[in-house]
């Protein structure tokens, strides 16, 4: 069995664009949850979430770019630039061939469903943008990470709800455990934050009004955030001959399923 | 309105191509223009758009749509038909 190492890392969530500030402010406790903005958030019960705000996509990717990038996309190009710019490596040839991204998400392109939905239902139009399913299929963000640092080799999603990244980070591991791949990069991405998606959630009546508590007594619901993190998972002979700075190492990975309940855990 | 129409087009065809509408010729191809088939599918979704006309297009088969998209001038003529058509 190949040994699994981590190098490099990339984030995106309210509290920060980029890992060493998300990692100031967990340090600090600040909080990333707040009122959200979006159009018609005013006809919803929950107005807070961990909504990354001050973001301009236009600074960052081009209009041709964001035609194609739902916002969970555009959060998970974020994330993998800064994991691969971490990591320094370059994929091309064999590696290439070899090299993958496995990431999970449950939502999928949901803003861009919302959006369109709107406009077909709402505002009665009857012509979308032609990219309206490459835009929200789940796989588009795993697909957009593979085309960027041309990963010819597993290129897929994982959707198992609020397990999804955590699973796609067990299924990169045993990809280079099994000696599939030597490196893959993992993790995961979501955007709901837009009325039709708060709205579903608010059905549940699984939804904190004020804040999010977990473990406390006093705790009332949970509370929704968007974001990305990416890893680079890379087998440990190869990090080290290329001299890496290893992160940290995996050393096992196993899933089970309660089999009980399809929304509460036992 | 011809002329607006041909200036419309090529202003959609220039900002695919990322280029000036002066630099859009009518007889340059799509491809030439650096246009994929994916900018194809944009540019008939913008064009049905801006003229609110339904364009008769398959991408799975270009070459035999009642749409001739063969250079600038063919979309131009037949984005004109189109609308001289839904003038009635």
């Amino acid at each position: 069995m190949r040994r699994v190492v981590l190098t490099g890392q990339g984030a995106i969530c309210a509290l920060g664009s980029d890992v060493p500030t998300i990692t100031e402010a967990l340090r600090e406790g600040r909080s990333g949850i707040g009122p959200m903005a979006f159009q018609d958030v005013e006809r919803l019960s929950i107005t807070i979430g961990g909504q990354i705000k001050g973001y301009d996509p236009s600074a960052l990717f081009t209009r041709q770019e964001l035609t194609l990038y739902d916002r969970f996309t555009q959060f998970a190009l974020i994330a993998a630039a800064e994991a691969m710019a971490g990591a320094g490596l370059h994929f091309s040839d064999a590696l290439a061939e070899e090299a993958g991204v496995v990431l999970g998400t449950a939502g999928g392109g949901l803003q861009t469903q919302d959006e369109n939905y709107r406009s077909v239902y709402e505002a009665g139009k009857n012509r979308v943008h032609p990219f309206v399913v490459p835009r929200l299929m789940n796989n588009a963000a795993a697909s957009h990470v593979s085309m960027r640092y041309n990963l010819q080799g597993p290129s897929f999603t994982v959707a198992t709800a609020c397990a999804s990244s955590n699973h796609a980070m067990g299924q990169a591991f045993n990809l280079i455990r099994s000696g599939v791949s030597r490196v893959i990069l993992a993790g995961g991405s979501e955007s709901m934050l837009c009325f039709g998606g708060i709205k579903a959630w608010e059905g549940l009546r699984v939804m904190s009004k004020d804040g999010c508590r977990p473990f406390s007594a006093d705790r009332n619901g949970m509370v929704q955030g968007e974001g990305a993190a990416v890893f680079v998972l890379e087998e440990y002979e190869h990090a080290r001959a290329r001299g890496a700075d290893i992160l940290g190492e995996l050393v096992g990975f196993a899933m089970t399923s309660d089999a009980s309940d399809i929304v509460m855990p036992n | 309105m011809s002329d607006t129409v041909e200036q419309k087009v090529i202003q959609i065809i220039a900002e695919q191509a990322v280029m000036e509408p002066a630099k859009v010729d009518l007889t340059s191809t799509l491809e030439d223009l650096g246009i994929d088939s994916l900018g194809v599918v944009e540019t008939i979704f913008s064009i049905e758009e801006t003229f609110d006309i339904s364009v008769p297009f398959n991408a799975n088969d270009p070459d035999s749509s009642p749409f001739d998209i063969s250079d600038v001038g063919s979309i131009v003529d037949a984005v004109k038909e189109l609308v001289t058509a839904k003038a009635g």
